[in-house]
């Protein structure tokens, strides 16, 4: 089967893999590059749990072939925070947001998403933003909280969407 | 047959084309093997799923031609413009409302992403949501292929569940609405069990509403989930047009919506329910449309 | 909150908070290994046949790693090792030589990639010899129907199945065992067919004598069908098996127990421990559904032992759909009382489909009874209870173990029971519920212990006034087309399994405590977190004792080898009785700290105290009364280093000797649409008693995320199947099985959210448990919720938007 030679600025950093035609950007990311933070949940895009940014967007990398990536900027959780802890981390790690983890990266990615684009966000629009993002174990309510309060003053980063040079 | 959603099991060649004439060349090429791949949001899962599968898969959302929205006269869009870029158009929401309602009544914000409305249109699910509000638009479908065009009324592309008449070889291309009559309202109201679900009803509602007298001039009705695909409803839209809009009319609205049902899905075990189940659609659109 | 504590009760960042927020908490689904394969397993297409035969050739010759029945020790054991084993029913083996559901695992293929594993498990060529199916209890319990097995095992013993029965639980107590001729009465926790009295009489139990309702006047029977759910924890079940150079294996799974995990597979492998490590990670969601060693975690074993490589195995979401479900049931329900609302008499029958493989039916059962035995005082109580094997995904605990499905029963009846009377449903419960000074047998008849704490009154009163329980509308009197209700339930559940006795169930657990040189702690205890707060709640008793700050109190990573036994991380025991050992080991590490300490302080150590010194980051000794001598812990055990005394160090293991129940009350506001069927709580008052609250955050996290399942339960989540093909409905797939999203939720304002103020004399520092409890009358508020605002009653769940609509316009019509 032919591959394809792929480029993908994954966090910040130049990568290259070689990808066979079928093969989905959530696998390259955990198995070829070694970043676990994105789950599998699904696999048919109902649950949130692999959400990544593609130049700075909320996708479903279980539902994205790596090979139509070539040449895009994605940030996966582990870009997050990295050095520092965004607000909205921490926020979750405050509010309750967080019990056995697993929805959180995807939920932390969609959130900061959302006040990227939304640095305000009212209770309506939170739910909404995050309705496609499940957790099993909070209710949401700790999670709704967490991205509420940095709305209310907490500083918040945008994510760039920019390419190593 | 065996499904394992952590990948895509299936093997198939990958395209992807930059250009519109080169997106039509392999198409002509390689079809009927050749399948168009554009958010993925559906064409995905099916083929986890075992629904769906193909020698050939041509990614199309890297063409500029098919992506844009133009406003100049009416509304004209590209296929493979994402769902999320229509959401976010000032003069869609504006002017087209019941558009901009159903877009962002689908799936979630990370789904909306990456699906475009092509691909909505073209995998014809009969709840698709942007179907209804397209109808009341009277929306027609620019369909190419190698050395040929061909323009659709969007409720002939569509035959059935999943069915439509684009034939091997042809592209969707754009989709294209008439300016509309200043003053027309239009809304989007959808049911489904949770606020991600697939639609059990949907429906786009338009009327020209004379301010004044509180009359309806004119009324355009779509309603999709019930049957095989999405349908105007003509009865209905006559009932309504001239009427006054008070509790009686929309009452009459919601008997005609539960006949619409009744005529359209009998025998079908979710009749008893969908038929009860219009007629808070029909109030809440009329509230959506006059809020 | 008490004041004098310095960390118990206290919002204290989540230890794991930073991990799972960046991505870098590991899962056993995360672990990678070099040289690591991947394996994908064969299910069945049929739900019930004889397999003929398995051809792998194909697949081998693809260069794949295939595992068939024949490469599998033939070793008949329990998933689930929580009951004692003469108590336990054995039928599965790694693979079986028999499809008994669809979907179960016969086959497993390991190579380079999944996408390998996957092309090569299509190539396997299974012969299948198809039998009849049931997909519904009634049906597989009828005589003639095709056998799910001839046997299975019981103990050591052989154990016949007949009519498809996996086990049957019969308890009474009062009237319903007395002889009839004399009144002596029998020992109810025994199951006899017959019971011989002195007096000359036989009496076999299952004649009711229909004494037992003689004094009751009014009588009430209703019946009751609660659907399978399906966990949907996050995480699919996933294993990493490495074998190692000297034999044996390391595994990392998702499990709720890694020393039962441990056991099993040296049982099945015939490996001894000592070569067996299993190690803790973090787990993406429980709920139950990992108690008993997962079905793929001897598989991937199997397969590392037969490749002699690492295998990674992680299940996709529709094969872990059909792996383990929630046990459904269908009950009877009969109870009596006097006019001035006394209970008299109840008898429950339950029977329960519960798929095709026998994980834990027999205690459920008991469970069951036990559940029905505590919510009220049943002068004369009966229980039937039969497990019947059906061809569906094999059930398991899910959240409340039977609790939640008894409680939706017990619940609905007594606010049926309310209305018959014309009494408010408050003080109904008030009159009968089971409670402090009373017997609870919540985790079955051999488990008993007294209340010694609870808040059930508080909490019913102050939730009353929360949600204007007494301003709440007439049922069914709304009229337009969304009707109001509020509705109540009380609920509990036991922490943890412990008793005066040890008895069917094992219960115990393990910990160490060490103090490090530089006066900070590490605990080692197998304890797992399903996210709830469990080892949080760990670090904070360990950190209040040794009076050592929070952030100097860590857990470490552990495994099987360097721990100590702990059963389970289930039945609310995780603080109880996990913490609780904890605590236990903890207190001898602060004794030897005392000594050491009054060694170098030339002081007695009953003359030392420990407080607690935030800003320096140390647990502080000083003499009590007036010579101010202090030492910190550090200083203590640098000083013992250097004059080569030793670590300050405990181990041990603690069987706690009660199971407090905590309680909940839940009151909620729903809106019914007449016309699209749909139920939405709008308001929702919780309130729970689990004594002190160590963690108050997470508690309430705990009672929220038990909203949200409780909904899931009662109005949208359905594992039903076809009849036809034996299939799920949803084939597994998470846009046909509905749950909640953050949109269903009522507004943040409206979830209220409280605590008694009760205290535990025999917790750790005063605490019972909660997570069970959260979810466990959710449910039954809901409906009584729907039928205040109605006036119809529904007895299925889930109740679903054409069931509403269809019920309403009967109603309105005047046919119901």
């Amino acid at each position: 089967m032919e591959t394809h030679q792929i480029e993908l600025t994954v966090n910040g950093r130049r990568r290259s893999v070689n990808v066979k035609p079928n093969e989905l950007l959530i696998n390259v990311l955990r198995n070829d590059l070694h970043l676990t933070g994105t789950k599998y949940g699904c696999g048919i895009g109902e649950c949130g749990a692999c959400t990544v940014l593609l130049e700075g967007k909320p996708v479903l990398a279980c539902l994205i072939l790596a090979a139509s990536a070539n040449g895009a900027t994605i940030t996966t959780i582990e870009g997050i925070g990295a050095e520092k802890l965004d607000p909205v981390q921490e926020a979750f790690i405050d509010h309750g947001a967080i019990q056995c983890g697993f929805c959180t990266p995807g939920m932390v990615v969609t959130a900061k998403a959302l006040l990227d684009e939304n640095p305000q966000p009212t209770e309506a629009e939170i739910k909404d933003y995050i309705r496609g993002n499940v957790c099993r174990c909070t209710g949401y309510t700790g999670i709704i909280k967490a991205v509420q309060s940095c709305g209310c003053g907490g500083e918040h980063k945008k994510v760039t969407a920019k390419k190593q040079p | 047959m065996h499904t394992n959603t952590r990948i895509l099991a299936h093997n198939f060649v990958y395209h992807e084309p930059k250009t519109l004439d080169e997106a039509l060349t392999l198409l002509d090429k390689h079809k009927p093997g050749i399948k168009i791949l554009a958010g993925g949001t559906d064409v995905l899962p099916k083929m986890k799923r075992n629904h769906f599968e193909c020698e050939r898969l041509m990614y199309i959302k890297n063409i500029k031609e098919l992506s844009f929205i133009d406003n100049s006269n009416g509304l004209k869009i590209g296929a493979a413009t994402l769902l999320s870029d229509l959401e976010k158009s000032p003069e869609i929401k504006q002017n087209y409302h019941a558009l901009h309602e159903a877009i962002k009544a689908i799936g979630a914000i990370a789904i909306r992403n990456m699906a475009t409305i092509g691909g909505n249109i073209c995998n014809a699910a009969p709840p698709a949501d942007t179907v209804p509000a397209l109808l009341i638009f009277d929306a027609q479908l620019k369909l190419v292929k190698l050395g040929g065009e061909r323009t659709v009324p969007l409720n002939q592309f569509i035959t059935g569940a999943e069915q439509t008449i684009i034939e091997h070889g042809e592209l969707l291309h754009s989709i294209e609405m008439p300016e509309l009559t200043g003053g027309l309202l239009s809304t989007f109201v959808k049911l489904g069990r949770v606020s991600v679900d697939t639609a059990r009803i949907n429906m786009a509602v338009a009327a020209d509403i004379d301010g004044s007298s509180n009359t309806i001039k004119t009324a355009r009705v779509a309603l999709g989930a019930v049957g095989t695909k999405a349908y105007r409803c003509p009865d209905s839209e006559a009932l309504l047009a001239g009427k006054k809009v008070d509790e009686s009319v929309i009452l009459a609205f919601a008997d005609s919506l539960t006949s619409v049902c009744d005529y359209a899905i009998p025998g079908r075990y979710s009749l008893p329910y969908k038929r009860e189940a219009v007629r808070k659609l029909a109030e809440d659109a009329f509230k959506q449309l006059l809020s | 909150m008490d004041n004098h504590f310095d960390v118990i009760g206290s919002v204290l960042p989540k230890k794991d908070g930073i991990a799972k927020v960046t991505g870098k908490e590991i899962y056993a689904s995360d672990v990678e290994l070099p040289d690591m394969m991947h394996a994908v397993v064969l299910r069945s297409t049929v739900a019930h046949a004889e397999i003929k035969s398995i051809d792998t050739s194909e697949a081998e010759a693809m260069g794949a790693i295939c595992l068939v029945p024949d490469d599998v020790p033939q070793v008949y054991y329990n998933e689930r090792i929580v009951s004692i084993p003469e108590k336990t029913y054995r039928d599965r083996l790694v693979l079986p030589r028999k499809v008994r559901h669809y979907g179960e695992a016969i086959a497993a293929v390991a190579a380079e990639t999944e996408e390998e594993a996957f092309a090569a498990m299509q190539k396997i060529k299974v012969e299948y010899k198809e039998l009849p199916f049931y997909t519904d209890p009634l049906e597989a319990n009828k005589p003639g129907a095709a056998p799910i097995y001839e046997s299975v095992f019981l103990g050591e013993n052989k154990f016949d199945v007949v009519n498809n029965v996996a086990c049957e639980r019969n308890i009474t107590v009062g009237i319903f065992n007395c002889c009839p001729t004399c009144g002596t009465r029998f020992d109810y926790s025994c199951r006899l067919d017959e019971y011989h009295c002195g007096c000359g009489i036989v009496y076999t139990p299952a004649e009711d004598d229909g004494k037992a309702f003689d004094n009751a006047e009014v009588i009430l029977e209703k019946e009751y069908d609660l659907s399978r759910v399906y966990h949907a924890q996050m995480e699919t079940k996933s294993a990493v098996c490495r074998p190692e150079p000297e034999g044996g294996f390391t595994l990392w799974t998702t499990t709720q127990s890694i020393h039962n995990v441990r056991i099993l597979l040296g049982e099945i492998f015939s490996i001894p421990l000592n070569k067996i490590n299993v190690k803790r990670v973090a787990l993406g969601g429980g709920f139950g559904s990992s108690i008993q060693m997962n079905s793929i975690t001897p598989i991937c074993t199997a397969l590392a032992l037969k490749a002699r490589r690492p295998v990674k195995l992680v299940s996709s979401r529709e094969e872990d759909m059909y792996d383990h479900h929630k046990y459904p049931a269908k009950f009877k329900f009969k109870i009596g009382a006097t006019k001035d609302g006394k209970i008299v008499a109840g008898h429950l029958t339950v029977i329960v489909g519960i798929g095709g493989h026998n994980v834990q039916a027999y205690p459920l059962l008991g469970c069951m009874a036990g559940w029905y035995a505590s919510l009220y005082k049943f002068p004369n109580l009966k229980f039937e209870g039969t497990a019947v094997y059906t061809n569906q995904a094999p059930c398991c605990a899910m959240q409340g173990y039977g609790n939640p499905q008894v409680n939706f029963a017990v619940e609905s009846t007594i606010d049926m029971l309310a209305e018959e009377l014309g009494m408010d449903p408050i003080e109904l419960r008030l009159k009968n519920y089971v409670g402090l000074g009373d017997e609870f047998w919540g985790q079955g008849p051999t488990v008993k212990s007294t209340i010694k704490s609870c808040g059930v009154e508080e909490m019913l009163e102050r939730g009353s006034k929360m949600i204007d329980w007494y301003e709440r509308p007439q049922p069914g009197s709304g009229d337009g087309n969304v009707l109001r209700g509020v509705g109540l339930a009380r609920g509990f559940h036991t922490s943890g399994t412990g008793g005066p006795k040890p008895g069917e169930v094992i219960d115990y657990s393990s910990a160490s405590v060490k103090i490090n040189e530089d006066g900070s702690v590490d605990i080692m205890t197998p304890i797992m977190d399903h996210g709830g707060g469990t080892w949080d709640a760990a670090v904070k008793i360990v950190s209040e004792l040794l009076k050592v700050p929070y952030e100097m109190v860590s857990l470490s990573p552990t495994d099987t080898r360097t721990t100590g036994y702990d059963v389970n991380t289930h039945a609310t025991r995780g603080v109880y009785c996990g913490c609780g050992a904890a605590y236990h080991v903890a207190l001898k590490v602060k004794q030897e700290l005392l000594t050491v300490a009054g060694q170098f302080l030339e002081e007695h150590p009953h003359d030392l105290d420990l407080i607690m010194d935030k800003e320096s980051g140390q647990g502080v000794i000083v003499t009590k009364g007036l010579d101010c001598k202090r030492m910190t812990v550090g200083e203590v055990a640098a000083k013992a280093r250097v004059l080569s005394m030793g670590t300050i160090a405990a181990t041990g293991s603690y069987r706690q000797k009660n199971c407090p129940p905590c309680f909940v009350t839940n009151f909620v506001e729903v809106e019914v649409d007449k016309r699209t069927g749909q139920i939405r709580v709008v308001k929702s008052v919780t309130l729970g008693d689990c004594g002190t609250t160590i963690n108050p955050d997470m508690l309430e996290g705990q009672l929220v995320g038990g909203l949200n399942r409780g909904i899931g339960y009662s109005t949208l989540e359905e594992a039903s199947y076809d009849p036809k093909t034996g299939k799920l409905n949803c084939e597994g797939f998470y846009d046909s099985y509905k749950m909640t999203t953050a949109v269903e939720m009522p507004p943040l304002n409206k979830i209220e959210t409280g605590f008694a103020s009760t205290y535990e004399p025999t917790g750790p520092f005063g605490a019972k448990g909660l997570g069970e409890a959260a979810v466990n009358s959710i449910a039954s508020a809901i409906a009584n919720a729907v039928y205040n605002a109605t006036g119809v009653r529904f007895t299925k769940l889930p109740i679903t938007p054409a069931e509403v609509v269809a019920a309403l316009k009967a109603k309105d019509e005047g046919r119901i």
